[in-house]
């Protein structure tokens, strides 16, 4: 039967992935992050009834849930965001056999949904059902309430492959995804006697009329899937169109500025035209200087009135940028890796390059704190030795992910790609290298003196760009050794 | 030139290639022929440090390739499309080949005077990106992108594929005239037998992985030979 072939081919893809196919570690490694997972959902399954009666108790536990059904839709979807694949994804080998396109359509469809990802979160809601629901209405209540929840999970899944989709397409449609969420959860903090009562409400019904609830959901549910249906057909359909045209362009800007710096330079040049002329890279930077606007309004309104926080949000305003897009090192590169490694030390001059590109866009950021420095709420003196300590210290630590990153990004594509999941390592070093710098400036600050703080960081920073030859050369030197690894992924993910 | 000793790959528990000697001197030009699968490109991999070996050497001038990046300088490959960086223009592409071998812009836009007529006015001065290009004239860019700074080994796997008659035609008088005027070795993989046969000094017969037939091209009875292996030879269909 097709179907089953087809939801097999999506299990041996994710099986067979060249993160970890081969390697015990890595699978170890995933399915123990996995067990865990499901281990902490069980927990806050049964804990959470027990907190929420202690913590309101004019409320039921599953008006709660209710209530904060959408902060838990949210953080789904961004989990979602980090890892999940579209469905559309290695969809061009099937398209022109004979099988009707609706029915491939909906089946990978079915693929993406059908995942152990949205099956996990049962572990937490059936001990939370059948400890709140069943007492008041039975069992069959409960079971209603755990199939309702599940609903609700299969429609962010749903909603996540439109909102990816469209972001693909055009970074800026990652505004729909925090609109979406972010004013539902902003309306309810905001408005809480308004909207609170609707969301208890919600939560009373998915107990009290279960059933009723339950149909309801389902045909939310059908219309979110046909929705979705919609959004991944037509941009499927564009998407192959696209390709037999043709760009042809009136000008083309060579970023000469570069060649004055020789044979880096020529790597520079070609760093800053791959970010420039293809789309996702684009709108990584997109994405990574918006992100350096929102951080900067924030601080700007005051928000944060914490040492911790503050320190948090302005670390990120510098580090972001080269975070986001260093992050993929050398996975873009994958792509037409052979072509470098038959020359002499090229990714070395490759690495290089990038390392002082970013340097340069790391400047970026002090622009957009020109506000808060003439408002005061920054120095220049702590703005500069926080760029120095991104420079010297956070971009060495994100760009050890040349060595770890061994699968090809797609350049262009949005849609027909073949995979997107980031490895393990690669999400511990993207983390670290988000929030380790901000604790060490929260710690700074606690015990010194603000002077001695921009000393230390500026200091630290300096040492890191003043070694930056030797461990760009150890950074090379590790990459080369897993070179055969790393190639045979990149080949594989191509 | 090249030297290759006990070379084995294996993938799982596949042997894929197993050379025990090769020798191909200067000057050599060299056709490797074989059915799919056979280990052509496998062979190349392993040649220029693509891929893991299980065992053995590939020496180039003497240096084990994976000792030392000396041979790259003097070796020009083009594979496949992952050769390509397909986001800067074919000249962009040109010059940025042409700086990591030295080569000044002046001396690029000399060398590619040369293949002017390979490039049939398709490829220069079109304002495209590569990847906007067909696959022919992609394969052009990657094989002229080999040669542009005239090494002294040249590897080209499956240079006639893509390429229109013409095309195919000029790329083999191309590649003769070359190995002719600067006595550089050249090696190239075909499945077209006639014209490796045209252009080659040397053909090597590669099944899984062995090279069974090592035989002057010029012979008159290697063609013969080769169509029997391939069973092409005339045959009455009824």
């Amino acid at each position: 039967m097709i179907a089953f072939d087809l939801l097999k081919h999506r299990y041996l893809e994710y099986k067979r992935n060249p993160q970890f196919y081969g390697s015990t570690f890595a699978k170890v490694m995933i399915y123990l992050g996995g067990a865990m997972f499901a281990g902490y959902l069980l927990l806050f399954g049964f804990l959470i009834p027990k907190m929420f009666g202690e913590l309101f108790p004019a409320f039921e536990p599953y008006h709660m849930l209710g209530k904060w059904m959408f902060i838990i839709l949210a953080a789904d979807v961004l989990i979602r965001f980090m890892y999940q694949k579209t469905p559309s994804s290695n969809l061009k080998p099937y398209f022109l056999l004979p099988i009707g396109k609706r029915k491939l359509l909906n089946l990978l469809m079915l693929g993406n949904v059908v995942s152990l990802y949205n099956a996990i979160w049962l572990f937490f809601i059936v001990p939370f059902a059948f400890m709140t629901v069943t007492k008041f209405y039975g069992a069959g209540a409960a079971f209603a309430f755990v199939c309702t929840f599940e609903a609700f999970i299969v429609i962010n899944n749903l909603l996540y492959i439109i909102f990816r989709i469209l972001v693909n397409r055009t970074i800026f449609s990652i505004l729909l995804p925090v609109v979406f969420y972010g004013s539902v959860i902003a309306a309810l903090f905001a408005f809480d006697e308004t909207v609170s009562p609707l969301f208890i409400t919600l939560g009373d019904a998915m107990a009290a009329n279960a059933w009723l609830t339950l149909t309801a959901s389902l045909v939310v549910l059908a219309a979110v899937w046909l929705l979705a249906y919609k959004v991944v057909e037509t941009t499927m359909q564009q998407e192959l169109s696209s390709a037999a045209k043709v760009e042809k362009r009136k000008s083309v800007t060579d970023y000469s500025f570069f060649d004055r710096f020789g044979e880096v330079g020529a790597y520079m040049k070609l760093e800053m035209k791959m970010v420039v002329r293809n789309k996702n890279c684009r709108s990584q930077f997109i994405m990574g200087c918006a992100a350096i606007l929102l951080f900067v309004v924030l601080l700007y309104m005051d928000l944060y009135t914490t040492t911790f926080m503050q320190s948090f949000v302005i670390c990120y305003v510098f580090s972001v940028l080269g975070v986001i897009m260093l992050s993929g090192v050398m996975s873009y590169e994958g792509n037409y890796i052979d072509c470098l490694l038959v020359r002499r030390v090229s990714i070395l001059t490759l690495l290089r390059a990038k390392y002082y590109l970013h340097c340069l866009f790391a400047l970026l950021p002090m622009v957009f704190v020109i506000p808060l420095m003439v408002d005061g709420q920054q120095t220049f003196g702590r703005c500069l030795a926080l760029l120095l300590f991104t420079c010297g210290i956070i971009f060495p630590l994100v760009l050890q992910l040349a060595v770890y990153n061994k699968k090809s990004a797609p350049l262009n594509d949005s849609v027909n790609v073949k995979s997107s999941s980031a490895s393990g390592i690669a999400t511990v070093i993207t983390m670290a290298a988000l929030t380790v710098p901000s604790i060490i400036l929260t710690v700074l600050t606690i015990f010194f003196e603000p002077l001695t703080v921009t000393l230390v960081l500026a200091l630290t920073g300096i040492a890191g760009i003043g070694t930056s030859d030797w461990w760009l050369k150890d950074i090379y030197k590790r990459f080369t050794a897993r070179k055969y690894a790393n190639l045979d992924g990149y080949r594989a993910t191509r | 030139m090249v030297e290759i000793t006990n070379l084995t790959k294996l993938f799982g528990d596949n042997k894929v290639l197993d050379i025990d000697h090769l020798t191909i001197p200067e000057g050599d030009f060299v056709g490797l022929v074989g059915n799919n699968g056979a280990g052509k490109t496998t062979l190349f991999r392993l040649m220029f440090d693509l891929l893991k070996r299980d065992s053995g050497t590939v020496l180039i001038d003497g240096a084990d390739v994976t000792a030392s990046e000396d041979w790259k300088a003097r070796c020009g490959v083009y594979l496949d499309n992952s050769f390509l960086i397909d986001y800067l223009g074919p000249e962009e592409f040109f010059y940025f080949i042409g700086k990591t071998y030295g080569m000044t812009k002046d001396e690029v836009d000399a060398r590619l005077e040369t293949f002017h007529q390979f490039m049939n006015g398709e490829i220069l001065g079109t304002k495209k990106f590569i990847r906007d290009m067909s696959m022919g004239n992609k394969q052009k860019i990657g094989i002229v992108a080999a040669m542009l700074h005239s090494p002294r080994l040249l590897v080209l796997d499956e240079p006639f594929n893509f390429l229109d008659p013409s095309s195919q035609i000029r790329i083999k008088e191309i590649l003769h005239a070359y190995n002719a005027a600067t006595g550089a070795t050249v090696i190239i993989s075909s499945h077209n037998l006639n014209h490796t046969i045209d252009v080659c000094t040397r053909i090597l017969l590669l099944e899984k992985g062995y090279i069974i037939k090592d035989i002057p091209a010029q012979d008159a009875g290697s063609r013969r030979q080769l169509e029997e292996y391939f069973d092409i030879t005339d045959k009455t269909y009824e």
